[in-house]
């Protein structure tokens, strides 16, 4: 299946909304920091995860940027941060 | 979607719970996030500092967890709590409602067992396959075979083997459970624990000997075997390699499987009739 990397980076004033909304990335993030989220994701997910966080946030307070990454270029990395990967299987340690 | 999370021994290395996903933490590395729907195997190799939480997570969501060590001893598979039986658990048990289907049972693994391993033959030599496939072969002209190729000692052949056939069982396991199969009601291996799982791993034995077969030359090279008190255990390497053989071979083993599943299913309309 061929999946697409996405930033998702969000601003949310109230902190009920905030941790719906932290928690339901995590559930599609693969790495990233604190409120920038790496999400892989096909086009069905992708649909899914805007109309969710549409229900999640307020249109008049809050704000969610999806930035769709260009698969051809690569990232630059500084300190100890990792290349964004969709790996076949996860081997850690 | 249908990932493997390999967690293996590390110091450093810290698992816990956040949220649908787990954290790892790793001295001077950045943190990484494995969300738990991507996830549809887990393996823990050897000591892994984990949350309780993490391991509930994944059997929530009926993923098999799966605890090995570097001899692939002392197995531990965690699955969910679950007092409603699989949805074909009654359809199972016709296998073992007279000697007649358990006989056809066995036969059917049998003649599966050894396409496997003619496939595998083929893959070794083709003069031994034209020699299999024109004057038959028993079970002791398969294995025979197999030591003939083998050059190494049986000890470090069944750590080998052994870990391989565990990363198969929790393949075999997941899809079973995925299936609705009860993966405690096999035939050959009745009364044992994930009987089922492990007459499936029966037929797909010989994959496992060409694995490690496989992995024993690239050993010469690289030392990933190791003694240690008298006893032989995979290096970290060596486990890595073992790992990526088999990821790389999980595709077409994901399609036999589903195939004698299927098979499974025929069966049990057949006889049901």
């Amino acid at each position: 299946m061929e999946r697409t990397l996405y930033l998702i980076a969000y601003d949310i004033s109230n902190d009920k909304r905030l941790n719906r909304v932290r928690n339901f990335l995590k559930g599609y993030s693969t790495g990233g920091q604190k409120s920038v989220y790496e999400c892989f994701l096909t086009d069905g997910e992708l649909r899914y995860v805007k109309r969710k966080l549409e229900r999640l946030i307020r249109e008049d307070e809050d704000r969610v940027h999806i930035f769709t990454m260009d698969g051809r270029s690569r990232t630059h990395t500084l300190g100890i941060a990792v290349q964004p990967k969709d790996p076949e299987y996860f081997y850690i340690g | 979607m249908e990932r493997t999370l390999y967690l293996n021994e590390n110091k450093e290395l810290k698992v816990i719970r956040d949220g649908p996903s787990v954290w790892v933490k790793e001295e001077g590395k950045a943190g990484s996030r494995v969300p738990a729907r991507l996830i549809g195997r887990v393996v823990i190799i050897g000591n892994v500092k984990i949350e309780s939480g993490v391991i509930t997570l994944f059997t929530d969501r009926n993923i098999p967890v799966t605890f090995i060590n570097y001899r692939g001893e002392s197995v531990a598979v965690a699955l969910p709590y679950n007092d409603k039986l699989p949805r074909h658990y009654e359809d199972q048990k016709i296998f073992l409602k007279n000697e007649q289907n358990i006989l056809r049972f066995k036969n059917w693994l049998e003649s599966r067992r050894k396409e496997i391993q003619l496939n595998v033959v083929k893959r070794l030599s083709k003069r031994i396959l034209f020699k299999f496939t024109r004057f038959g072969f028993r079970e002791k002209d398969y294995r025979s075979i197999i030591n003939q190729f083998r050059k190494c000692s049986l000890e470090q052949w069944q750590v080998i083997t052994v870990i391989i056939s565990n990363l198969l069982r929790e393949m075999i396991i997941g899809s079973l459970i995925r299936a609705d199969l009860d993966p405690h009601m096999g035939v050959l291996h009745r009364r044992h624990n994930f009987s089922l799982a492990l007459d499936l791993c029966y037929i797909l034995e010989a994959e496992i000997d060409v694995q490690s077969l496989q992995f024993l030359k690239q050993k010469i090279e690289n030392e990933r075997l190791i003694k240690e008190n008298k006893n032989w255990y995979v290096s970290k390497e060596g486990m890595r390699d073992i790992i990526h053989r088999f990821e790389n071979r999980k595709n077409q083993l994901t399609n036999i499987t589903e195939q004698l599943i299927d098979d499974i299913f025929e069966m049990m309309r057949e006889l049901r009739k």
